[in-house]
């Protein structure tokens, strides 16, 4: 494990090592072409949307699997170090600007908002999976509803049961109150990305203050229903964090489609509105 | 922990997270295997399809789903557990598509929305500057561009050529004929001023950028090509951008000598800013040294030495030049004097224009050379000025070629093609003398034309309204007879030249009169009539040429009192025989003709001449020359002399500009401009006006200083006035610095102002650097330099007269 972070970490720097340089080497010929007379809002605006046509084709990439187009890791690496680049690019293509106009004010915050996002996808995406990597069980998106409601009706059971069983109401009281709204759907989202246990916490101390009230055989009924919202809350943690994994690529990937329109549109308007300066 | 999930295919669900679709009893763990179909609707219809074996029907029902049912299917097949049909959702794959595709929705029709907006207004990148507010459609600029809504996208695959778009920058702004070349300078000038500062700079080491710059990106076809305004000007940055704004690099990347900056590195100045040699001739050491001492020790109240620079020189009308004060101001109280002619040794004298030059004549008559009357006694020779005049007769080129230095008052050895010539001369003289005393003066511009002269000189300064009262005497004095003669010999008939003993014999019968005169009245070619059309007779005193031996009107019979006055009778106009303006004299022609011998035929009859006593009138002797002294026209003997009226005399400064024009070697002008710049020529005009030679060897006399209000084409742009404040004590010395040992009057003797001794030293560039430097006042490329040469102007209004009709 630590050699495969070291190998990950000097692969880190490698690429924002050659991110940097590249960059740099870029914005240094930007300069010089500038100063050569030249529009270096051609230059570093072609290079711009090369680099956002290079993202937008690890979209492709999935999409398109059957196609020998190389590793999806590969892919990751050159999109979120191209996108580094690219983000450059784009400081230097706006002068580190504002822009006025309608059309480039709205191309500039589209590009601000996918670049924004995928800088949240990335950190999302390399901190979530050791997390989940950290609980018992990795459970799959798909089937945490079914196991909610089945974790739901057997704690429903068990709470009737203790009725049947030990003619008492304290438990089923305990799950109407309590157990009820928190076993019915996804709760404490915000505090499981946070990473806070503090809800757990207070069903669990709750659980514990009921058992002084119970005989044995209420105390096994409620250990088993304890076990559950455990479980439950693990499915509560996975639902989070499986939500943001995939959420920001709803911010993402729409914007990226406008990005691009808005950017072919902006470069019709420039070659239409060229004045033939070089 | 408890664990939910098995991967066993009997135990768990095969998950299909990229369907669109998904069970709508999936959040009720309760999804049904059949799942929605691919538009979203529910195909739930039972748990199991029953197999039928043999005669009985058993369940399907997988062991996930909890394995065959106890009540089994019905009779005829079907299953008895009917599925719950649900509302099918979107998977989250579904929906970020939807998201998607909404956003994509979104993005088109904002596009759409502004390119409908108020004519694609919104699609301008930015507010252009306060300037070009008025510029509201956008074909107003981007020629290419079409009208209506989706007009741009016209331009999107039109072929843009380079510098389309600046012509209509250029409507508006006036940059000139080179505009899109570099600097606005015409041919490969920029270029060869970029040699001259690579030379200067001495070959020092370019910058690493600029050498890297170079190799990538070359400028050559800058400086071929023609460079769009929008290369350097760039709109759409806001309303209070800075459209000139340039950076140091920008300028270096063309030039062949690049440096880090003013204070490092920039070549050194040579002879800035004295590039010509100024054109008034002010040495301004002599003066300093010389002069203005000595004019101060006169202690004359009328000359005041400058004190101060200040007392010469201002600020000039854009106030970034300095310019010198006006000849008044300045040079008028020692200098006018020298112009009129008043301090020469000599006293002021006239330019001789017109002359009847000197002949042997003796040797024409006795070779009975048929030039009519010509004045034996003149010694006069041919002027500058008439060399050019006559030079539109192609033959004259020749005769004055051939006749070369020959001495025209000895003519006895001449060959018989000399003498020819003399006699095509003597009559060119005369039809110049008759053409100019009769003809319209504008005639004398087709001369000048014909001569190859240049001819956009009004004639009116060139003959300085030369009153035709001169001409007519000088023809009344010196050659009476002209018109009659002009008139034969165009009409093919030998004039020849009279005899001496002729006149005399006139003079003679004039002395001794008829006592009176025929009672009838005359015929109009009667000896002594005035009346006729022709009125050429001897004593005629009418009007029309009255070129009669006895004529009263014009002055030029032999009896007359003409100006030179070598005629019998003087012209105090109280003579006998006198024409003059009272006209009440006996002999006289005036308009009342009531005299004796008047055309008058009533008066004739009554009249009788008798010796009358002229009145005691004592004309004093006036010299014409200091008569004119003032300037203006004069006769003094065979020649018609104009005396310059003062500084910037109107004819001076017509023929000089004029025969400039045309003063190259040899050229029909050079004559004449010779003789008014020579050292001794009157005027003394290029004693102080330099002469420059243009590059076809015609000269140019410089009139005045440099005018500041025109000089536009400089690279340079400094300005006086932020400097005065900076400069302390030593005032105009700061910068510059008289050079006592520059010969300054000897590059006056070549034509080329370039070639210069300035009396200042050049500034050194480093008083500049003193204060522009990074530190201080800066030292940006625009802080001392134009990009642009030449002026850049607003055309003017065409706005026409509204039709008052209306």
């Amino acid at each position: 494990m630590a050699t495969s972070l070291t190998v990950a970490s000097r692969r880190r720097w490698r690429n924002l090592a050659i991110t940097a340089v590249a960059v740099a080497a870029f914005g240094w010929i930007s300069i010089l072409y500038a100063d050569a007379l030249r529009q270096h809002e051609f230059l570093d605006g072609w290079a711009l949307a090369a680099g956002m046509i290079v993202l937008a084709g690890f979209n492709m990439r999935k999409k398109l699997p059957m196609l020998a187009l190389g590793k999806a890791s590969t892919w990751t690496q050159i999109h979120i170090y191209l996108g580094y680049f690219t983000v450059c690019m784009f400081l230097l293509h706006t002068d580190f600007e504002i822009p006025i106009g309608a059309l480039n004010w709205a191309l500039w915050a589209v590009f601000l908002i996918v670049a924004l996002s995928g800088l949240v996808g990335l950190f999302l995406s390399t901190s979530i999976p050791p997390k989940l990597e950290r609980g018992t069980e990795r459970i799959l998106l798909e089937r945490i509803p079914g196991f909610r409601a089945q974790l739901a009706r057997e704690v429903e059971e068990l709470a009737m049961r203790s009725v049947v069983d030990e003619a008492s109401l304290t438990i089923s009281h305990f799950y109407t109150d309590t157990l009820h709204h928190f076993m019915r759907r996804q709760r404490n989202r915000l505090d499981h990305l946070r990473g806070s246990p503090r809800q757990l916490s207070r069903i669990r101390q709750d659980i514990d203050n009921l058992k002084r009230y119970l005989d044995p055989k209420g105390v096994e009924i409620l250990q088993e229903i304890e076990d559950r919202v455990v479980a439950k809350d693990n499915l509560d943690f996975h639902y989070a964090h499986y939500m943001a994994l995939r959420l920001w690529l709803f911010v993402h990937i729409p914007a990226t489609y406008s990005l691009i329109i808005l950017a072919c549109a902006h470069v019709a308007t420039v070659y239409a509105f060229s004045t033939g300066a070089p | 922990m408890r664990i939910l999930q098995q991967f066993d295919f009997r135990a768990s669900n095969y998950e299909r997270p990229n369907q669109k679709w998904i069970c709508g009893r999936t959040q009720l763990g309760d999804p049904c295997r059949i799942g929605p179909d691919g538009k979203g609707c529910c195909q739930a219809t039972f748990e199991c399809e029953p197999r039928r074996d043999d005669d009985r029907w058993e369940c399907t029902r997988p062991p996930i789903a909890g394995g065959a049912c106890d009540m089994g299917p019905l009779p005829d097949g079907t299953c008895c557990r009917t599925i719950p049909t649900c509302t099918p959702r979107r998977s989250l794959r579904a929906m970020r598509g939807l998201w998607v595709r909404w956003a994509t929705a979104l993005t088109i029709g904002f596009l759409a929305v502004i390119i409908a907006f108020d004519g694609g207004t919104l699609f301008m990148p930015g507010p252009m500057t306060d300037g070009h507010s008025s510029l509201t459609t956008c074909s107003d600029c981007h020629t290419s561009v079409k009208s209506g809504p989706f007009g741009w996208m016209h331009s999107v695959f039109a072929d843009i050529r380079p510098g389309e778009d600046s012509k209509a920058c250029l409507t508006c702004h006036v940059v000139g004929v080179n505009s899109g070349k570099a600097h606005g300078l015409a041919g490969d000038k920029s270029a060869k001023m970029g040699r001259m500062i690579a030379a200067r700079a001495g070959g020092k080491p370019h910058p690493m950028s600029a050498r890297i710059q170079k190799s990538m990106f070359p400028m050559d076809r800058f400086v071929k090509n023609d460079i769009s305004c929008a290369t350097c000007h760039v709109e759409h940055k806001g309303r209070t951008s800075d459209l000139k704004a340039m950076t140091d690099a920008e300028c270096q990347s063309c030039h062949t000598a690049q440096f880090a900056s003013f204070s490092s590195g920039h070549p050194e100045f040579s002879n800035y800013p004295y590039t010509r040699r100024t054109r008034i001739i002010f040495d301004h050491n002599a003066h300093i040294s010389v002069h203005f001492p000595k004019a101060g020790a006169k202690n004359d109240p009328a000359i005041k030495p400058p004190e101060s620079c200040a007392d010469c020189h201002e600020l000039g009308p854009n106030r970034r030049l300095m310019a010198t004060k006006s000849f008044d101001q300045t040079c008028s109280a020692c200098h006018v004097n020298q112009i009129t002619g008043a301090e020469r040794a000599s006293g002021p004298r006239g330019v001789p224009f017109l002359t009847i030059p000197g002949l042997d004549v003796e040797t024409l008559r006795d070779r009975k050379i048929a030039i009519g009357e010509w004045p034996e006694d003149s010694e006069a020779e041919l002027t500058p000025f008439m060399v050019m005049l006559l030079s539109a007769d192609p033959s004259f080129k020749d005769d004055l070629a051939l006749l070369g230095t020959r001495d025209l008052l000895d003519l006895t050895d001449a060959s018989d093609a000399e003498i020819a010539a003399v006699e095509r001369l003597a009559w060119g003289v005369k039809s110049l003398l008759f053409e100019m005393s009769t003809e319209d003066p504008a005639r004398l511009k087709e001369r000048l034309t014909a001569a190859k002269g240049s001819g956009d000189i009004p004639i009116s300064r060139l003959i300085a309204a030369l009153p035709r009262d001169v001409l007519m005497g000088a023809r009344r004095d010196w050659m009476p007879n002209l018109a009659q003669e002009i008139a034969d010999h165009a009409a093919g008939r030998r004039v020849l030249i009279p005899v001496a003993p002729d006149i005399e014999k006139f003079a003679n019968a004039l002395a001794d009169p008829p006592s009176s005169a025929p009672s009838s009245p005359p015929a109009k070619d009667d000896v002594l009539s005035g009346g006729g059309d022709d009125k050429s007779d001897i004593l005629s005193g009418g009007g029309g040429d009255k070129s009669g031996i006895l004529s009263g009107g014009d002055k030029s019979g032999i009896l007359s009192g003409g100006d030179n006055k070598p005629a019998i009778l003087s012209d105090d106009k109280s003579d006998i025989l006198s024409g003059g303006d009272d006209k009440s004299d006996i002999l006289s022609g005036g308009d009342d003709k009531s005299d004796i011998l008047s055309g008058d035929s009533n008066a004739v009859e009554t009249i009788k001449v008798e010796a009358v006593a002229p009145p005691a009138r004592v004309e004093p002797e006036v010299d014409a020359e200091k008569f004119a002294r003032l300037g203006g026209w004069y006769r003094r003997d065979y020649g018609i002399l104009f005396h310059p009226t003062g500084h910037v005399d109107r004819f001076l400064v017509s023929w000089l500009d004029y025969a400039g024009r045309t003063a190259k070697a040899n050229g029909p002008g050079a004559a004449v401009f010779k003789s008014l710049t020579g050292k001794n020529a009157q005027g003394s005009c290029a004693k102080c006006h330099s002469v420059d030679e243009r590059p076809d060897g015609s000269k140019q006399v410089n009139w005045g200083p440099r005018a500041i209000g025109q000089v536009h084409d400089r690279l340079t742009a400094f300005s006086h006035a932020p400097h005065f404040g900076v400069v302390g004590a030593k005032g105009c010395l700061t910068c510059h610095q008289i050079d006592d040992k520059a010969k300054y009057q000897a590059s006056y003797a070549q034509p080329d102002p370039k070639k210069i001794a300035s009396n200042f030293s050049p500034l050194p560039r480093a008083v500049c650097t003193d204060c522009h430097n990074a530190k201080f006042a800066g030292e940006t490329c625009l802080t001392c330099h134009n990009y642009h040469a030449g002026r850049i102007e607003t055309p003017f209004l065409t706005t026409k007269i509204p039709d008052h009709k209306r």
